[in-house]
């Protein structure tokens, strides 16, 4: 799996940070920071807890260079941000990471510094689905880019100070033999990452020079980094790229190149200052900042709202249509109960409710669409369409089924027909019973779509996370997502309530409509 | 040709066969009251004639159409049988008047506006226009019926069915529905009611079926039913529906539930409350001061005392009888009697009955009232 984000080396060395509008300077010296971290060498960490991110490959890494280190010493965390924020709140004593990530997380942050000693060398390199046709190409193209200092001119680049030259080429050449599929990290920047719907990255554009060189064209897809392996594995990808470290587990499962890049694992502990660090800044002037990284710079407030977007699509669509299956359901059901629908209805309720929403998501892209090119979106669509519509199908079949047979017997008694005793008694009197259920459950379904990340669609969930990858700030972007997705729970809950009060007996001077009384 | 005819009517399910060969016909105007002990197929024949029911077999005309017939519009026939149930079935979701305007907006294309004003017609009828605006639930049982009654009638139905239709009711709510039937009934429609209100069976029907074991045993006229019963078995029903029966069986026995039992009986018999009261005390008088004491004295475990109130003609008078024989045959006699029966209950007692008559030793008859 992908390590996590990359940041940008020589930004340190070269000029002092303007994109991230930290106040502290990103040109911090090493060896300045050096005499101030709480520890300085790696005997020193044998027995202490350090902090990775989830599916990189600094423990394997780790526990192969050093025999004093066991698998007991590592804490996993989904982002930088949180293994930072874990190390700033000793929940962990070392962030281990990459040289560039960690330049730019003590950029960004006070009161951790890089512990002077580097724990192992490392190198980069491009995945392929195992026996690939395409792997020695590739090869071939790194060789020659290394040797014409075309490597060299790309990383310094994409690590420079220099946001604006960071541009992709445009694909003007003739793809005269068919297209490469290229999966992208979206968060582990300089290497592969998201600049609002721009996909970017050391590891892209030599991507593009390699598709250029070979005669190929070039899509781009940009995703979680926990994906990129399933996407070359299952065909949907034909290379991924991010910060892939080279190792010799991860080359039994795929095809990996000869590096790209060579950097190294460090160690991000907490400084002896990190008191005096932080009463320096004001509360508010904090908070302010914070919401400017998250909201403002690089308009990012329009990823959120795209984000916001997606979940609300994902959300009001597979509601509407998960009701309407629902209701399908329960018309088949009650055609004939016991009957072959029945059945059927049952053993999927049975298996869709007997697997957590991620996992079915997954088996769903993966698997059932392994072949076929659906986008995320589409087969989020569809998996809480198929979760919604068993869910509110059986919640309203049993508020049906609790109505008292003589409620139908009296419809039948005074001449309606069975649709019409349905719909005119049965399902109003049943509507208030399930109404608040079916309320609830679609507020779950909102909250449950936060998982769409899983298959590359940047929901709100993913965007914050986006943002905290790029911010390597844990807490703000955090509380902001938290809130937005409250807001728009409370909100669905208010206006669905607007609906169940309409269901209820009247309230106040009782009415007929139609009626003068 | 009569309103509805049913010839050989049988209703089976996999274990039971609640109406085994039912023969009958009723003619427009007819108010039929369908009596019976439970469970013998009264409902499950009322239910067949609107056929909420699948017969098994035979044939049920309604207004010459065989409602049985693969081609016949059940939902066409229904509306011209209305049908009250034992458990109201109102639509709680809607209003008093939403539920009388339901059928006629609904299934006859009137107007709302006009299908209200006639809520209103009927709900004054029985007795409750002021609750038209009222949801079922804010109403009382009697209440919640009489609502369905005029639901019923609001789809102006040739025949009117009653499933039980009191008794679901507290026994202070059974009269007010009962007058609202019998005011339906003079006014000429035609209902069919299964009922247990004897008194209604014998002054508001034209006729009675007395039906038993899936059967009609007998159809008639309410002084043929009740006084002059051609079948024996409707003489026993009659008899036992118009009877109270009480053993004891220890002398410690439940005094309290046996007074209770025996005013909730006098009070479904519409018994004046004189009779009532002399039941009662004739009751208390002779098992507590004699019977079970001399059980008590002569170390009898279980003294084996059976009374039978039977209700005679008008609930005017009664007739206790008192079986005592396993007191007698241990070696009671009438001196036990005599010798605690001081004058204060002796007048007390033969205030209200008249002279006890011995049937045979330890078989007392008095008449009550």
């Amino acid at each position: 799996m992908p390590c996590a984000l990359v940041a940008m080396l020589v930004m340190a060395i070269a000029a002092p940070s303007v994109t991230w509008a930290e106040g502290k300077d990103a040109q911090t010296d090493t060896s300045s920071d050096a005499a101030s971290t709480e520890f300085t060498s790696v005997d020193q960490l044998y027995d202490k807890k350090l902090a990775m991110i989830n599916g990189s490959s600094f423990d394997t890494i780790l526990l192969h260079s050093y025999d004093e280190i066991h698998q007991d010493n590592f804490l996993y965390y989904n982002s930088n941000a949180e293994s930072i924020a874990a190390v700033k709140a000793r929940k962990a004593d070392a962030m281990i990471t990459d040289l560039p990530v960690a330049q730019l997380a003590v950029s960004r942050n006070d009161g951790i510094g890089i512990m002077p000693e580097r724990l192992v060398e490392d190198h980069y390199a491009v995945v392929l689905a195992k026996g690939s046709p395409y792997t020695e190409l590739i090869n071939e193209r790194i060789r020659a880019y290394r040797e014409d200092g075309t490597l060299e001119a790309l990383y310094k680049k994409w690590t420079g100070a220099d946001e604006s030259a960071k541009t992709m080429p445009k694909q003007d050449w003739e793809a005269a033999k068919g297209t490469l599929t290229v999966a992208a990290s979206a968060d582990s920047e300089p290497m592969a990452y998201q600049v609002g719907s721009k996909v970017c990255g050391m590891g892209v554009e030599m991507l593009y020079l390699v598709a250029r060189d070979l005669g190929y064209g070039i899509t781009v897809r940009s995703m979680a980094p926990v994906s990129l392996i399933n996407e070359v594995q299952s065909g949907k990808a034909d290379i991924a790229t991010s910060c892939f470290s080279i190792t010799e587990e991860r080359k039994k499962m795929v095809d990996m190149t000869e590096a790209f890049y060579d950097g190294g694992i460090v160690a991000v502990t907490r400084t002896n200052a990190v008191a005096a660090a932080g009463e320096g800044e004001d509360f508010f002037t904090g908070l302010a900042k914070s919401f400017e990284r998250t909201f403002i710079t690089e308009n990012r407030w329009q990823l959120i709202l795209s984000g916001l977007g997606v979940t609300l699509i994902i959300s009001v669509v597979s509601g509407a249509l998960g009701l309407a299956l629902g209701f399908l359901f329960v018309m088949l059901r009650r055609k004939k109960e016991g009957g072959v629908a029945e059945k059927v209805i049952s053993a999927l309720e049975g298996l869709l409710g007997g697997l957590p929403v991620v996992v079915v998501l997954m088996v769903f892209y993966y698997v059932v669409f392994g072949a076929i090119d659906v986008p995320g979106m589409v087969v989020a669509m569809l998996v809480f369409t198929l979760l919604f519509g068993t869910t509110s199908g059986s919640i309203m079949w049993n508020a049906i089924r609790a109505i008292d047979i003589g409620q139908t017997e009296a419809g039948r008694a005074l001449g309606f027909g069975d649709r019409d005793t349905f719909f005119l008694v049965v399902l109003p009197q049943a509507a208030r019973q399930f109404a608040p259920l079916l309320r609830s459950q679609f507020v779950s379904l909102i909250k449950d779509t936060s998982v769409v990340g899983y298959i590359a669609v940047q929901d709100l969930t993913r965007v914050g996370d986006l943002i905290r990858a790029r911010t390597m700030e844990a807490f703000f972007p955090l509380i902001a997502t938290a809130i937005i997705y409250f807001v728009i729970c409370r909100l669905f809950t208010w206006l669905l309530g607007m609906w169940i009060k309409k269901l209820e007996p009247k309230e106040g001077p009782r009415t007929i409509e139609g009626v003068e009384l | 040709m009569s309103l509805i005819e049913v010839k050989h009517l049988r209703k089976e399910y996999p274990n039971i066969t609640p109406l085994k060969d039912v023969n009958a016909y009723v003619d427009r105007g007819e108010v039929i009251s369908i009596i019976g002990p439970s469970g013998t197929g009264k409902s499950t024949f009322l239910r067949c004639l609107n056929r909420l029911e699948t017969p098994t077999s035979g044939q049920i005309l309604v207004d010459g159409q065989d409602m049985c017939a693969p081609d016949v519009n059940l939902d066409l026939m229904r509306r011209k049988m209305g049908m009250v149930f034992q458990s109201f079935n109102l639509f709680d979701h809607l209003l008093v008047a939403e539920n009388i305007m339901l059928g006629p907006t609904r299934l006859l294309g009137m107007g709302k506006q006009e299908a209200y004003e006639l809520s209103l017609k009927l709900l004054k009828q029985v007795g409750l226009k002021d609750k038209a605006l009222n949801y079922p639930r804010e109403l009382s049982g009697g209440q919640k019926q009489r609502v369905a009654i005029a639901r019923g009638l609001a789809m102006s139905p040739d025949i009117l069915l009653f499933d039980e239709p009191t008794s679901a009711l507290d026994p202070t709510m059974v009269s007010e529905v009962l007058s609202v039937m019998k005011n339906l009934a003079e006014r000429g429609l035609t209902m069919l009611v299964v009922t247990h209100e004897m008194r209604f069976a014998r002054d508001a029907s034209t006729r009675v079926f007395y039906m038993d074991r899936g059967e009609l045993w007998e159809a008639g006229p309410p002084e043929q039913i009740f006084e002059h019963p051609l079948r024996q078995e409707t003489y026993d029903f009659i008899f036992r529906v118009r009877s109270w029966k009480w053993e004891i069986h220890d002398v410690d026995f439940d005094y309290h539930a046996m007074m209770a039992s025996l005013e909730g009986f006098c009070l479904r018999q519409f018994l004046a409350r004189r009779v009532t009261n002399a039941c009662q005390v004739v009751v208390e008088e002779v098992v507590s001061q004699y019977l079970v004491p001399i059980a008590q004295e002569r170390g009898i475990v279980d003294p084996n005392v059976e009374l039978t109130l039977s209700i005679g003609e008008g609930g005017e008078r009664a007739s206790l009888k008192l079986d005592f024989r396993t007191l007698v045959n241990a070696g009671m006699t009438m001196e036990d009697v005599k010798t605690r029966a001081d004058a204060l209950s002796k007048g007390l007692l033969f205030g209200f009955t008249e002279e006890p008559e011995m049937i045979e030793p330890g078989v007392l008859v008095c008449t009550v009232g």
